[in-house]
Parts: structure tokens; C-alpha cells; sequence
């Protein structure tokens, strides 16, 4: 990151393209400027201007073993997001980032990790799967069990359809209700994971999605005997500066943007509920 | 410590940088200090967009430093507890300059208000660590004492007098009259009670008559939040950092209508826990400085010695 | 001297017609009483009513939502009352209204101002304000510190209350708008100057918006970036803006009671705005906003006698 935090490289907008078959999703595609690199983990973040709209943070859904383009899915929400929607491929915008802590890939080394992903908070568990799997054998069983209302709304399908193929990693995809022409698994996310059933022997388990999906699988988790030292999450609150700053993304004494987003749930407990 | 008449130290003084007389406008409702060094408003950058040549990005250049003459103690301490956010980790370069460049001469306070209780923090109105210049006026004259090398250098070339036994015993006597002046609030043990308080009903007892406003808070010499927005422009559009509290509604609610803090309640429990709970945690000081300017700017009294004074009360489970 | 209103709210919680009576109890700072809430029989001995009671209590009601709840009112918060019951926030079935008598709020930064020093204690004796502080002991009189709003107020005594508390009230009859005629009669380049002088002052701290009783909305224009209606920051248009925006906001919802002025920490003169507005409803529409609970909001009605020689 450069020495003044506030100021975003230029980054050219390559590719955009809808994510989602409602339209409400996109997925963007930049390159930074002027020989420009960031070097991230999977699970950081970064601030996207839209000049003269502002700016907005999104977690980084490519990985950094993809090379130099830097890829975010974005829900159509409000200012900036609406802004990031209808910007063209080729026009400039900013970046800044990378920001936050990430998810604690040396961690993960030799164990077995178990990724649970809702909705479009996918993005940050893509990066996070494509990272593991371009040094598979760094690591254990991976299982990924990730959910959407309907087919249609759950990202990345084509390398989900991919991934689902390999032998090296268990993908299971489900959604909310049945479906024409779906033929995997139909229920919520807790429900499947239960069903699955992974063994917390050795694992560890990220998680990610919509709060309420997280309210019901934290416990599923707990029964199936995860530790919560080894379940991960990522926390989202309204945030401006990105570094610690602005004040507004604190959870007690922690604030999201600096000392998350990632935070383990023993983390987690020790905080206050303020988010 | 030295002395020197006020004026001869003042005409000095005078051509060095923008001088702000806090000596006689103690009395205004906002501090100066803190805007010195975190202005309302606030330039980040610039930025032009170009067509095809892409963005064009400026960074403002700063204005040159200030001379504040006659800060209080508790607002110059307010500005090296805004050093622990704005100096540490990733230095915020806008706060950093003006923290630089500007001088600060601290002016002991002779009549402290009916309000101010900095004396419960281990300070009080003749502290003289804080700031770059220590001054106490002792009616002739004033005693002066560099603080630090900056203001070592701020005095250089004045011909200051040594200050006599009796000038020392007037300081000393204006001393005791204005510590004597100052209602100490008992806060001992408050950051370790309040980590167990979160959930605690008091909170809406304690904020019923809070409005949520943003007055405390702007006022608050500590207090430092702000929000970042753009301002579009034919030619060149600007984005700024401006105060923001965390007693407004807005300064939490999410696109997708989620607030964490909802109400009032959990509103007024940040404000509280941030100063007396979450600054000890992070930084072993209060985010307090007790000058009581929040006191005087509340439109409802919400009387935070009184409400700390209440947190005491309250019993908690161990 | 509240004992009679003392009593009376001892007697409505302890026979538990009421969960709470909502009013004012002293405050830690002189001249200044803080918004209370009593709800044991026992917290009504802190019942206190009178000029340095500085907000509109009825911003208060918000809170106490679906509580059975008394409140003691001025002739302002009694007509804030009824606006509220006009527009649906409050049921006339949740609240006990208990009226005292009213000869103003007190224009607590003037005195300040002029005392000059730290004021440490004060007393009313009388028609005189006794201040007590680091520059010895002071009286001021009451009817030249009162707050401009009050001066032109029309109604000061408590509208159809449940309870009366006597006692002595101003004249409404003598209300007196003679310092907006001088502004009215300035040149529009004065006028500007006048306005730019107090408002510039203003830091968007929005202690006169939040001590509104009828600035309820839940998202205000000020605070929306889709579309944006004032841009961050201190321009001075955009203070204007904000200021502008809100008094066509209160057109006929404004009950002109001050409060906004005074919570000003900034100590910005907002009574000339509220106070046109009041008087101009009053002269173009012959309207006072909150005189009865059923009264439509006089900007949205049409007679086909309202004045027309504003319009274009
Ligand atoms: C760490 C993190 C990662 C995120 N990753 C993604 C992602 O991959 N994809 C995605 O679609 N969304 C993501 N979000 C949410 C996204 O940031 C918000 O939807 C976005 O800020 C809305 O901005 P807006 O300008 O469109 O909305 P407006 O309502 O116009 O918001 C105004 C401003 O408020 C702030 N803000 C409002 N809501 C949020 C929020 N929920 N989180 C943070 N700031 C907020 C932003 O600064 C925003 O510009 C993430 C949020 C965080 C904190
Ligand atoms: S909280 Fe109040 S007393 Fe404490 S530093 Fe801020 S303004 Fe001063
Ligand atoms: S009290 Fe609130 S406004 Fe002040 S610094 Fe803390 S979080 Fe920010
Ligand atoms: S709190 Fe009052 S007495 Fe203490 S340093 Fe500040 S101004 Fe001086
Ligand atoms: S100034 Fe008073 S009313 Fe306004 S937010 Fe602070 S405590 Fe609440
Ligand atoms: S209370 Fe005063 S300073 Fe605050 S927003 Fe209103 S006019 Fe401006
Ligand atoms: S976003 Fe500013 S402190 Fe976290």
C-alpha cells in the first residue's frame, strides 16, 4: 500500500460481466496502472472508487496465485455499487487495498479445511479455494459446501461445475428450494451441513454468508465438534477509511477494517455483540 | 522555568506561522486544537477524469503550521491521545503534517470552569507536560518552560528573565486556588467494570434524554470520527473527509437497512465505552481528557460526570 | 412552589393511571433543567417546570411509544401534541396531558454571554434571574432574557389539558414580531448578509434537527447520497441549503417553540427562520399550527381563499 493510504492507484476496468440471472450481481475484472501490483492474501479487501461517487470496500474474490488482475463480485445495492454497475469496460477507476488481516492460509497447512459459503459472500471463499488448490497438496481434505436462493443466484457456476468434478476436493452446492432442472441438493446451508456432516477432526472451517445463515450454522459447526480457534469468519459492518481511522466499524476495541475482517469465533466471543 | 512579558513573547511570535489565540477564547464552544490538527472539513485529494487518458489524481499541499497560544492543558493532552489513532499503524499523512508543523503553547489554567474535571484523570490545569511550550501567567508576566525540542526552538532568541522565588510561589499559589476550583469525578476502576457492562439495561436509563446529536462529539477534543465523501465537479472533483459522530444513525447503517447500533441506547454505550473502555483497552488512557465541553454543547444536559458518577452505581456480576 | 404538580404526578403513579410522567427535573448545570422521565410515585418530587426548562418536551414522546404515559406541557408542547396526534405518531388516548403555566423559556446564552465569567449557581426570585459565579452576584430580568420565540408566542398556556396547574402565564395577546418586520424591511443584499453572519456559523451537528419534535423522519434529506441534497462539507450554500430545506419542511408543522435555537451550541439565531414562518402562516393563511388535533396541515389543504400574490 502506498505512503498515503487515502490515495487509490488507477485501475482500469477490463472486464464486466453479470454474475447473477437476476442482474442484480457483477463481477469486475481490473488491472492497476502504471505497473502498479498489490500484493494480498486471500480474505482482504480493498476501497473501489467510483470518482465523484465515493468509494466502497468489496473482499477480493480472485486469488493472488492468478496472476495480476483483481477480480470482485459486487451486488447492486446503492451509490457506489450502483455506479459500479453501470461503469464501462475501459473506464478508469480506483483501487486501495490491499486492506484487513485475511484469512490465516499458513494455518491451514497440512489440515484439513472445510469452506461454508451463502450467497454472494462467495467471493472471498473463491479466492480462498483457488489459492488452496494451487498448492493442493499443501493441504488435507478440502470440502466446500456453498448455497444460494436458486441456481441461478450462486456465483462463479462454471468453475463450481469444474471444481465439482475433481477428485481431490468434495464440493457440495445446494439450494434453498427445489428447483426445475436442479438435480444436486435442495435445503439451507446449516441443514446441508449437518446431512454432510464433515469431520472437525484436524479441520478448520471458514465461513461466510448472510448473518442469518451464520446464526444457523455456527451451531452446527459446534455440534459436529469444531473448536472455535479453528472456525473462521468474516465480518462486515459500514466502513469509510479502511484503515482504522474513520472510527466506525468497531466492534468494541477491534475495529473490522484493521484487525479483521477475519476473526475466529474464540476471537468473536471474546467481543462484544455490536455488529 | 523563565519569564517574559505576554506582549514581547507575542510580537516574537508574530510572522511565524498563523498564530490562534486560545488565551482569550477559551470560553468558544468548539476547540481549536483539535481543528488545527482534524479540521470539520477536510481535503483528501483531487481527482480529474480525463476521457481515455485515464484519472488524474492530486493530493493538496498543506498550508504551513499554526501557532496555538494559550492551549489548556486537557486540549493539548486531547491531541497526543488523537496521536495513538493517527500515528499509529499506518500514519495518517494529513494529521501527521499539521501535528508537525503546528506549535503548541500551553497556558495553565487560572479559573477552570464549573464543568471541567480533568483533574480525575491524573492531571489537572498546571500540568505542564503536554504541548511544546508550558506557560502559566502569573499576572505580569508569563512563566515559560519548553516542553519539547520544537518548542525550545519557538522560544529561540527571545531574552527571557529567570523566574524568581516569589514568581515560583504566585504559580504555585494560582496552582492550589485552581485545583481547588476542580470537582474530581472518582473513575477507578470504570474500564474494567464497564468490559463486563455491554449488556447491561442501564444504557437506556442513561440515554433517554440523549438526542443523538452530534454536539458532544464535535465539541469533544478527542473525538475524531469522520466520513469520507465526493463531491463531483465538471472539472476537478474533490473527495474530503468531514466530522461525523458516532451518535448519529447514520454513521453505522448499512446499505441493506442493517444497523448494528439501532437506537440511541447503543449509541450512547459506544460513545461512553469508547472513552472509558476501549481507549484503556487499547492504549492504557482514558479517550477522556474531562474538559466538560460535551457538558456545556449538550442541548439536553447529558452530564457525562454524571453519568460516570451512575456506571459506579450499577451493580455487576462478577 | 411545584408542589402542585408534584402531587399531582405522585397521585398518577402511585394509582397507576400512568407508567411514567415525562417532564423536567433540575439539571447539573445552573439555568438549565434536563428532560425527565418519573416513574416511581416518589421520582415526582423531582418535577420541576419553569423558564429554564430549554427543549420541547414533547420530542420525548417518540420514546415512550406504546407507554401510558403523562407529560407535562407549555402552550408549545401542548400544540406540538396535537400536530404529532395530526399526524399519526401519537395516539390522544396514550397521553395524559398535565399543563403549567408558561411566561417563557429563558435565552440561557444571553446571559451567559453577558455575566461573562463561570456562572456557578442561579435562582429565579420573582420576575429576576439571581446568578451567582466568579464575578460576584447578578440579577437579570426574566421578560428581557426570555427567548425570542417566546416573545411572539400566541398560545402559552397548555391547549384542552387534562390537568391544569395554575399560574401565572404570558399575555399571547402582546405577542411581538417587531424584530422580523426589521429584518422584513431590510434590502434582500442586508437580508443575505444578516442570514450568512449566523448561519456560517453552523456546524452540522444537527442538535437543532435532533431536539425537533417534528423532525421525525427516519432518513433525513441531509443525510441521503441518492439523490444528494446537500454535499458534505461547510459551503456556506449547502448550510443554507440545509437550513432552508428543513423550514419549508416546517411550514405549518412548526410550533415556533425555540428550542432548536437553544440547543444551537453554536448559539445561531434560528428563531428569525421559525419565526417568519410563523407569522407568515399566520398572515397569509390566518393558520397557527397545532390549535387542535384534528387540524389538516395548512400547507396541505387548498382554500380557494388563500392568498395568491406569492405565486408567479
Ligand atoms: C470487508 C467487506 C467486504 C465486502 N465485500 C463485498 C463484496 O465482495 N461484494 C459486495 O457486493 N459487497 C461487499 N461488501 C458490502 C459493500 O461494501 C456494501 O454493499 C457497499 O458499501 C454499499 O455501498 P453503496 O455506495 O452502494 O451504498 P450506499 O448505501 O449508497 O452507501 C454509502 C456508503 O456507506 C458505506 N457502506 C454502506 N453499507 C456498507 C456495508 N455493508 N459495508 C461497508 N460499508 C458500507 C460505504 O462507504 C458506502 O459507499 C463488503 C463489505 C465489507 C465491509
Ligand atoms: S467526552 Fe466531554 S469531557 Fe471528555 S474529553 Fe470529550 S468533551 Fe471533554
Ligand atoms: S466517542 Fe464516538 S465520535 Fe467520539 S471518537 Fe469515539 S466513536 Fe468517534
Ligand atoms: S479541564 Fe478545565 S482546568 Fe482542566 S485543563 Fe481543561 S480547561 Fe483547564
Ligand atoms: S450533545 Fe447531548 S443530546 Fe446531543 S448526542 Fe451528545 S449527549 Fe446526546
Ligand atoms: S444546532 Fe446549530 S450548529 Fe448544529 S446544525 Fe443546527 S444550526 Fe448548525
Ligand atoms: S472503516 Fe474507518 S475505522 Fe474501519
Amino acid at each position: 500500500m502506498r505512503g498515503n493510504p487515502y490515495i487509490p492507484y488507477p485501475a482500469l476496468l477490463k472486464r464486466s460481466y453479470f454474475e447473477s440471472d437476476d442482474f442484480s450481481l457483477k463481477t469486475f475484472e481490473f488491472e492497476l496502472l502504471d505497473g502498479n501490483r498489490i500484493d494480498y492474501i486471500p480474505g482482504q479487501f480493498c476501497e473501489i472508487s467510483v470518482f465523484g461517487k465515493g468509494e466502497a470496500p468489496f473482499g477480493i474474490a480472485s486469488s493472488p496465485t492468478e496472476g495480476h488482475i483483481l477480480k470482485f463480485t459486487v451486488n447492486k445495492a446503492g451509490l457506489v455499487t450502483t455506479a459500479l454497475h453501470e461503469a464501462e469496460e475501459g473506464s478508469i477507476l480506483g483501487i486501495r487495498g490491499p486492506l484487513g488481516n485475511g484469512y490465516p492460509v499458513e494455518k491451514f497447512r497440512g489440515k484439513n479445511v472445510l469452506i461454508v459459503g451463502g450467497g454472494f459472500a462467495f467471493t472471498t471463499l473463491r479466492s480462498l479455494l483457488v489459492y488452496l488448490l494451487n498448492s493442493r497438496s499443501d493441504y488435507e481434505e478440502i470440502t466446500v459446501i456453498y448455497g444460494a436462493r436458486t441456481p441461478g443466484l450462486l456465483l462463479y457456476r462454471e468453475e463450481l461445475f469444474e471444481w465439482e468434478k475433481r477428485d481431490d476436493l468434495k464440493v457440495i452446492l445446494t439450494v434453498d428450494r427445489e428447483f426445475p432442472g436442479w438435480e444436486k441438493q435442495v435445503g439451507f446451508v446449516p441443514q446441508v451441513l449437518e446431512r454432510t456432516a464433515p469431520s472437525s477432526k484436524d479441520c478448520y472451517a471458514v465461513v461466510c454468508g448472510p448473518p442469518i445463515m451464520i446464526k444457523f450454522t455456527l451451531p452446527v459447526l459446534e455440534k459436529l465438534g469444531f473448536k472455535p480457534e479453528m472456525v473462521y469468519t468474516s465480518l462486515e459492518k459500514r466502513m469509510k477509511c479502511g484503515i482504522g481511522k474513520c472510527g466506525r466499524c468497531n466492534i468494541g476495541p477491534k475495529y473490522i477494517c484493521k484487525d479483521g475482517p477475519v476473526f475466529s469465533l474464540a476471537q468473536l466471543a471474546e467481543l462484544p455483540e455490536d455488529y | 522555568m523563565k519569564k517574559i512579558e505576554k506582549e514581547k513573547l507575542l510580537k516574537h511570535l508574530e510572522g511565524k506561522g498563523d498564530l490562534v489565540r486560545l488565551d482569550e477564547a477559551r470560553q468558544d464552544p468548539l476547540s481549536a486544537t483539535k481543528s488545527s490538527h482534524l479540521p470539520r472539513e477536510e481535503l483528501l485529494l483531487l481527482f480529474r477524469l480525463n476521457g481515455d487518458k485515464g484519472v488524474e489524481i492530486r493530493v493538496p499541499e498543506g498550508k504551513g503550521g499554526k501557532i496555538l497560544f494559550g492551549v489548556p492543558p486537557c486540549e493539548a493532552r486531547a491531541v497526543d491521545l488523537l496521536d495513538l489513532t493517527f500515528l499509529k499503524d499506518r500514519i495518517d499523512p494529513y494529521y501527521e503534517r499539521k501535528r508537525r508543523e503546528n506549535v503548541l503553547f500551553v497556558l495553565a489554567c487560572n479559573k477552570p470552569r464549573s464543568t471541567c474535571f480533568c483533574t480525575s484523570f491524573g492531571y489537572g490545569p498546571f500540568s505542564g507536560k503536554y504541548g511544546d511550550v508550558f506557560m502559566v501567567d502569573i499576572g505580569d508576566n508569563l512563566l515559560v518552560d519548553p516542553v519539547t525540542e520544537k518548542g525550545s526552538k519557538a522560544l529561540e532568541g527571545l531574552e527571557l528573565e529567570e523566574a524568581t522565588p516569589s514568581d515560583l510561589e504566585k504559580m504555585e499559589s494560582l496552582k492550589r486556588s485552581a485545583e481547588g476550583a476542580i470537582t474530581t469525578v472518582n473513575i477507578e476502576g470504570i474500564s474494567e467494570k464497564l468490559k463486563k457492562m455491554f449488556l447491561d439495561e442501564i444504557w437506556a436509563d442513561l440515554a433517554f434524554k440523549c438526542v443523538n446529536c452530534g454536539a458532544c462529539t464535535y465539541v469533544c477534543p478527542t473525538c475524531y470520527c469522520f466520513d469520507i465523501q465526493d463531491v463531483e465537479r465538471t472539472n476537478w472533483g474533490y473527495r474530503e473527509r468531514v466530522w461525523d459522530s458516532c451518535m448519529f444513525p447514520i454513521y453505522s447503517l448499512e446499505t441493506s437497512g442493517h444497523n448494528p447500533r439501532p437506537t440511541g441506547v447503543e449509541r450512547m454505550r459506544n460513545r461512553i465505552m469508547h472513552k472509558f473502555s476501549y481507549y484503556p483497552e487499547l492504549y492504557g488512557e482514558y479517550g477522556c481528557v474531562g474538559c466538560g465541553r460535551c457538558i456545556r454543547a449538550c442541548p439536553v444536559n447529558f452530564d457525562i460526570r454524571e453519568a460516570l458518577e451512575t456506571l459506579k452505581e450499577v451493580e455487576v456480576a462478577a | 412552589m411545584f408542589e402542585k404538580l408534584r402531587e399531582t404526578a405522585r397521585e398518577l403513579l402511585s394509582k397507576g393511571e400512568v407508567e411514567c410522567v415525562l417532564g423536567f427535573a433540575e439539571g447539573t448545570l445552573p439555568m438549565f433543567y434536563t428532560p425527565y422521565l418519573a416513574r416511581k410515585p416518589e421520582e415526582a418530587e423531582k418535577l420541576v417546570y419553569g423558564p429554564f426548562a430549554a427543549p420541547n418536551i414533547a420530542t420525548y414522546l417518540r420514546k415512550l411509544k406504546g407507554k401510558k404515559a403523562a407529560v407535562i406541557v407549555r402552550g408549545c408542547e401542548s400544540r406540538t401534541i396535537n400536530l404529532l396526534i395530526s399526524e399519526k405518531q401519537l395516539n390522544r388516548d396514550d397521553v395524559k396531558i398535565i399543563g403549567v403555566p408558561c411566561v417563557g423559556a429563558l435565552d440561557r446564552k444571553r446571559i451567559l454571554k453577558d455575566y461573562g465569567g463561570e456562572i456557578r449557581e442561579a435562582r429565579i426570585e420573582g420576575e429576576k434571574v439571581i446568578v451567582k459565579g466568579d464575578n460576584g452576584e447578578k440579577a437579570y430580568v426574566l421578560e428581557e432574557y426570555i427567548s425570542p420565540s417566546c416573545r411572539s408566542c400566541l398560545y402559552p398556556e397548555a391547549i384542552d389539558p387534562d390537568i391544569k396547574i395554575e399560574g401565572p402565564s404570558r399575555d399571547g395577546e402582546k405577542a411581538d414580531f417587531s424584530d422580523i418586520e426589521r429584518i422584513e424591511k431590510m434590502s434582500p443584499a442586508e437580508k443575505w448578509e444578516f442570514f450568512e453572519k449566523e448561519l456560517s456559523k453552523c456546524i452540522r451537528c444537527y442538535a437543532c434537527r435532533e431536539i425537533c419534535p417534528m423532525c421525525y423522519c427516519d432518513s433525513c434529506f441531509v443525510d441521503s447520497n441518492r439523490p444528494v441534497w446537500v454535499e458534505p462539507g461547510f459551503d456556506y450554500s449547502d448550510i443554507l441549503s440545509f437550513h432552508l430545506i428543513k423550514m419549508y419542511h416546517m411550514a405549518g408543522r412548526c410550533v415556533d417553540c425555540g428550542a432548536c435555537e437553544r440547543a444551537c451550541p453554536l448559539g445561531i439565531r434560528l428563531s428569525f427562520l421559525t419565526r417568519k414562518l410563523t407569522k407568515d402562516m399566520k398572515e397569509a393563511y390566518n393558520f397557527v399550527s397545532g390549535l387542535s388535533p384534528e387540524e389538516k396541515p395548512a400547507l396541505g389543504v387548498f382554500s380557494p381563499d388563500d392568498r395568491e400574490d406569492f405565486i408567479l
